[in-house]
């Protein structure tokens, strides 16, 4: 096998860095994001009040002071987007156009789309931790870390894998002979009959390589995630700090893993943003003490998004919870992020309210935000242009780039 | 296809079958209504009962609380008390009430606890009491919903069988509605009226499954009304559901 | 119904002539049948045969539709549509007092519930609209076990029954397994359910469309129910939702976590559709006695028989199909039609067709390479090697909890909901390890146990007629082509290499699983 290009390109400068937060089951803005106390529908069973700093507005309520906490220290780094509409009230369906912008199958998220268009080559350009995924086009971009230890276990060899036939696995040196013949072989299969044939050599060859940079940094990395919010960040974070990923994406379920999905006793949300926002306070922490490839502070060079499939029904049910509901809120922190930002709305009926994108400002002559804004934005705050993926514009007033 | 008449609907045409005859004679549906009644409902008292006694065979370990089986006292593959009783799965159980006015309520039921003698009690699903006064004010309410059963006893006990029942009494009336799944005749009811007409009998819509799985229906007037079945009209029925409302209105209440 | 032989000669020996891509050669294309159709490589014999002659390939191909290995074939391509071998469900091992070796079984037996069914179809050579009629379904020993079920023949493995709780004939529409694995609550109402049976069965995806109340005033101040009954922008797909939702009550279950309640059929809850979603059962329109009736008018729609056709195409063409592909599968499911809606027809007819054989592709879009899912790797390198990648028990390749079903490319049913196409990085190691293991076996056997195609090699050496001939039978079973000189010759250096290293039988190894990682080899 040749040299190793990724370690050759592993330069890093600008190129911005993405960590997604999926909280699963669909939030209910108003117990933290949504100040909107005084709708005409909108039930604030959270109780609270509105709390401000700069331009920055959120929900400091009771039994959740992690949320204020978070908000005081991180406003003028945070915004946050109202009204995305996610055009659906299906759990799979609206994960699946909150993160592409689409409701169909052959698409890709965001998270996808940054890491396989990023100008430097990564070895995970989109590292799944925990959480959601969707790709199409850029699947080989898309690095799954498993739900156990998978990723590990592939990456330490026959050690730590598990076999009832037993399988001692190649030494180093067989190993390596093995792995140079087949680069070779794929090298030469590259030339084939035709694009399609080429493409999946090509894609062969490259996680050959990929693979093979990941192999002999792992004992670097600790991927034993697992289902602790904690820990899964902190293994995007040390992968993002290493460069191996450009994008990372965890989930957190909130309270015993409960998750957001409160069709009854709507109140658990408040515990379930107290541990988010806890959380999140200290992945603000450590992404601002922990320095990136570029010997900067990760948090310079890394944007925070935190997402939820939907919001929920504005009014309580019988059982005191709330259903689904097709808008919500995201809250975006970190680099590129015009912080004290609030972008968008919900008008009286609960739903977007037209928003110029340049301000971010509620007002008529601008338009209704969706999901797609919000990839759009994103992907210009990768550098990437947003037509990759629609014709859908970002929402300017949050850029600060 | 007999009948070829198609209809086109959003991306898909459909065949339509001739119209079913009818499964149900008068006769047989009253008698299965009679099976359906002597066979008795799912009560809350009787599942409070099997509930409670079960818990107490428990020990200090196993299940760890006096009314709630839930982990981590209870693991997933269950626990066994000193007496050789076995808890498994999950259940929330609350009694607020007084002797004069009971008001209890399994919240959630999830579980199978067996004795050492065989099983004892599975379920799940809720039930729930709760009722006051005496004579003309005498009042409850009560449900019982999802699957309960405990082998030997007999009747609507016997496993197997599901049942989404709510009823209510007022002074000398009652009510009933919902779904009861006996071996042979499933009944529903979308409200029963008991206890109003001079004769004993009651007012309201009774539905009563086939084997076949065809439903006919009765739409009772003091006891009788006319059968029907997928829009036939077969002759009067008269249903005694005379034991349902002693039932129903007995000193215990349901 | 009896298809006349004429018709059926005619639609199978003659399609449509259809200009496309170049198709593979003779031994290629019948390792793709083969390991499409059986799981497994094809013989040495059955490759010569077909290098000799190339027409001899539809005869081999036929056997093929014949094989019972066709069963688990279905059952992948199905998960693949209908996602139900999912890694968990509401209810577990430990509710049926199972021991906890058995949690994968058990996750699997219930998963596979419908596919086999469904693959029971097909096997039988059964009209596909039993698929949602039948009155029987399929059970393996650990479901005639724990299910209302009473098995109707003798045998071992999934076997025929008959549900016992009263459900009505309606094959996978009363599939424990299918609604497992889409379960509802007391607020959805089985309307996810009757989405499902959209998606799944008419190929139409009720959920793609905006959701959007023309008035939001009336979704607000009436709440969800209303703006479903009453809202234009809802009715659009709760027009259909609601009605079919309202047949499948007898699965309505009080508390969706209690084994005890989705273990049985609830036949007295079925009148509670009309009096919960306010609408009495129906399908597109046409009122609905029960769920049989539900089966039989999806039978009888266009859309089942068209889905049908798309869902097999894609499962062969191993990519979705699109407007590009209409007249395509257009003349399948004519094809479709005239053989009874026979799977097996249908098979017989995507198989010989010009998109599937293509090997060359120069323009549209069809695959000259396709990636072997994890169970097909799984399957082809067990027949090939005796190695099969388990740990206590649990197939590696077929599972996510612990294996590596996504990793390598799979569908889990729950967030991957495609097959990979293209290589990936946890791909490419899942690939390596797996043949590191069937390597590593192979050559086990045949230095320690003197059994399989490297036994009696010891002191051969490249050049050696011994090592050559292996060599060749193994790379042509495996590929499907001869290797190339340039391959001999990076052959023969890494045996060298790693003989020096290691000793022979771990050179054996190494070459075993470099030609099981040729792209050759993992693709079809």
């Amino acid at each position: 096998m040749g040299a190793l290009p990724f370690l050759a390109r592993a330069a890093t400068l600008g190129e911005r860095r993405f960590l997604f937060v999926f909280c699963d089951g669909g939030w209910d803005p108003t117990y933290a994001l949504a100040p909107l106390f005084g709708h005409p529908y909108a039930e604030m069973d959270g109780g609270g009040e509105v709390a401000t700093l700069g331009g920055l507005s959120w929900v400091d309520g009771p039994d959740r002071p992690a949320v204020s906490d978070f908000f005081r220290a991180q406003a003028a780094r945070s915004a946050l987007v109202h009204g995305l509409e996610v055009r659906s009230v299906a759990h799979e369906r609206c994960r699946r156009i909150l993160m592409t912008g689409s409701a169909g199958e052959g698409v890709d998220d965001w998270g996808a789309v940054l890491g396989a268009k990023a100008a430097v080559e990564r070895v995970m350009p989109h590292l799944v931790v925990a959480g959601p995924a969707f790709s199409s086009r850029y699947a080989a971009s898309v690095v799954r870390a498993g739900r156990g230890e998978q990723l590990p276990q592939l990456l330490g060899g026959w050690s730590r894998l598990d076999s009832d036939l037993t399988v001692r696995g190649p030494s180093a040196g067989a190993a390596a002979a093995v792995e140079a013949a087949l680069a070779r072989r794929l090298e030469r299969q590259l030339e084939q009959a035709d694009a399609q044939s080429a493409a999946v050599a090509r894609g062969a060859l490259d996680a050959l390589e990929r693979a093979a940079v990941l192999e002999q940094r792992a004992g670097e990395l600790d991927f034993g995630a697992g289902e602790d919010f904690d820990d899964q960040w902190a293994t995007a974070v040390e992968c993002l700090r290493t460069d191996l990923c450009r994008c990372a994406m965890v989930r957190f379920a909130g309270l015993y893993n409960l998750t957001f999905d409160t069709h009854a006793a709507n109140t658990l949300q408040a515990s379930h943003f107290e541990l988010l926002f806890q959380s999140l306070g200290r992945l603000a922490n450590t992404l601002d003490s922990t320095a990136g490839p570029d010997g900067l502070a990760l948090s310079e060079s890394t944007t925070l998004v935190v997402i939820s499939e939907m919001g929920r029904f504005p009014m309580l049910n019988e059982q005191g919870g709330k259903h689904h509901w097709a808008f919500t809120s995201a809250l975006l922190w970190g680099s590129g992020v015009r912080g004290g930002t609030v972008v968008g709305g919900y008008d009286d009926t609960m739903q977007s309210a037209p928003t110029d994108l340049t301000t971010g400002e509620v007002s008529a002559a601008g338009e209704p935000l969706t999901a797609a804004h919000l990839g759009a934005t994103l992907l210009a705050l990768g550098d990437v242009d947003p037509g990759e993926v629609g014709s859908t514009p970002p929402l300017s007033a949050l850029l600060d780039l | 296809m007999s009948q070829a008449l198609w209809l086109l609907g959003a991306g898909c045409a459909i065949a339509l079958e001739p119209a079913p005859t009818p499964t149900w004679a008068p006769g047989a549906f009253e008698a299965a209504a009679r099976a359906v009644v002597e066979r008795g409902l799912p009560d809350p008292w009787t599942l409070r009962a099997l509930y409670l006694d079960a818990l107490s065979a428990g020990d200090a370990a196993c299940p760890g609380s006096d009314d709630d089986l839930a982990p981590p006292e209870v693991s997933l593959s269950g626990c066994t008390s000193s007496s050789g009783w076995t808890y498994a799965g999950v259940s929330t159980f609350e009694e607020t009430g007084t002797p004069e006015e009971p008001d209890f309520r399994m919240l959630n039921a999830d579980f199978s606890i067996t004795g050492p003698s065989g099983e004892a009690l599975r379920a799940g699903g809720s039930f729930g009491f709760r009722g006051g006064g005496q004579g003309t004010t005498r009042w409850w309410e009560a449900e019982v919903m999802g699957s309960w059963g405990t082998p030997g006893v007999g009747g609507w006990l016997d496993p197997g069988g599901g049942v989404m029942l709510y009823a209510r009494l007022t002074g000398d009336q009652a009510q009933l509605d919902g779904a009861l799944d006996h071996p042979d005749t499933p009944l529903y009811t979308p409200g029963l009226e008991l206890g109003a007409c001079a004769n004993g009998g009651a007012d309201g819509e009774l539905r009563l499954r086939s084997p076949g799985g065809v439903w006919a229906s009765a739409t009772l007037d003091c006891g009788c009304g006319f059968l029907e079945e997928v829009g036939q009209e077969l002759g009067e029925v008269c249903v005694d559901l005379g034991p349902l409302w002693g039932a129903l209105a007995g000193e215990g209440g349901w | 119904m009896v298809i006349a032989p004429l018709v059926w000669w005619a639609c199978a020996q003659e399609p449509t002539p259809e200009p496309g891509p170049t198709p593979l050669d003779a031994p290629r294309l019948l390792r793709r049948a083969s390991l499409d159709l059986r799981g497994v490589l094809p013989s040495t014999e059955e490759l010569e045969q077909v290098r000799a002659d190339p027409a001899a390939l539809d005869g081999l191909v036929e056997g093929y539709l014949d094989d019972p290995r066709l069963e688990e074939r279905v059952v992948a391509w199905l998960h693949e549509r209908w996602h139900t071998r999912v890694d968990g469900f509401s209810a577990a091992w430990y509710d049926y007092g199972l021991d906890a070796r058995d949690e994968v079984e058990f996750e699997r037996a219930v998963g596979e519930e419908p596919l086999r069914l469904a693959a029971a179809v097909v096997v039988e050579d059964l009209p596909w609209t039993e698929v949602v009629q039948a009155d029987w379904t399929q059970a393996n020993t650990l479901l005639l076990e724990i299910w209302p079920l009473e098995v109707l023949d003798t045998g071992e493995g999934w076997r025929r029954a008959r549900w016992t709780d009263a459900r009505p004939a309606a094959g996978v529409l009363v599939s424990n397994g299918l609604w497992w694995r889409y379960p509802t609550d007391l607020f959805n109402l089985n309307r996810g359910r009757a989405s499902a049976v959209s998606r799944l069965l008419l190929c139409q995806d009720l959920l793609a469309g905006p959701v959007r109340a023309s008035d939001p005033l009336t979704l607000l101040e009436g709440g969800a129910e209303a703006a479903i009954r009453e809202d234009p922008g809802c009715q659009g797909c709760h027009s259909v939702i609601e009605p079919l939702a309202s047949a499948l009550f007898g699965f309505h279950w009080v508390d969706e976590y209690a084994v005890e309640e989705m273990t049985r059929y609830h036949p007295e809850r079925e009148p509670l559709g009309a009096l919960l979603l306010g609408v009495e059962p129906a399908f597109y329109g046409e009122p609905t006695a029960d769920l049989a009736a539900v089966g039989a008018a999806v039978a009888a729609s266009e859309g089942f028989e068209a889905c049908a056709v798309q869902t097999f195409a894609e499962a062969l063409w191993r990519r979705p199909t699109g407007t590009s592909d209409a007249d395509t599968l257009h003349t399948l499911r004519g094809q479709f039609r005239a053989g009874g809606l026979r799977v097996r027809a249908l098979l017989r007819s995507i198989v010989s067709g010009a998109e599937y054989r293509a090997g060359v592709v120069q323009e549209g879009e069809a695959l000259s390479r396709r990636l072997l899912s994890p169970e097909l790797l799984q399957s082809a390198v067990e027949e090939l090697t005796g190695f099969v990648w388990t740990a206590q028990g649990v197939e590696l390749l077929d599972e996510d909890e612990r294996g590596f079903r996504t990793l390598a490319g799979g569908v889990d049913g729950e967030e991957v909901l495609r097959p990979q196409s293209e290589p990936g990085l946890t791909w490419a190691l899942a690939l390596r390890r797996l043949a590191e293991g069937a390597g590593e076996h192979l050559a086990r056997r045949g230095f320690e146990q003197g059994e399989g195609p490297l036994a009696g090699l010891g002191g051969a050496r490249p050049g050696d007629a011994a090592f050559d001939a292996a060599q060749e039978e193994l790379i042509w079973r495996l590929w499907g082509r001869a290797p190339s000189a340039e391959d001999l010759a990076e052959d023969q250096a890494l045996w060298e290499e790693v003989q020096v290293l290691d000793g022979e039988q771990a050179a054996w190894a190494a070459l075993v699983s470099l030609w099981l990682r040729d792209l050759d080899a993992v693709t079809r």
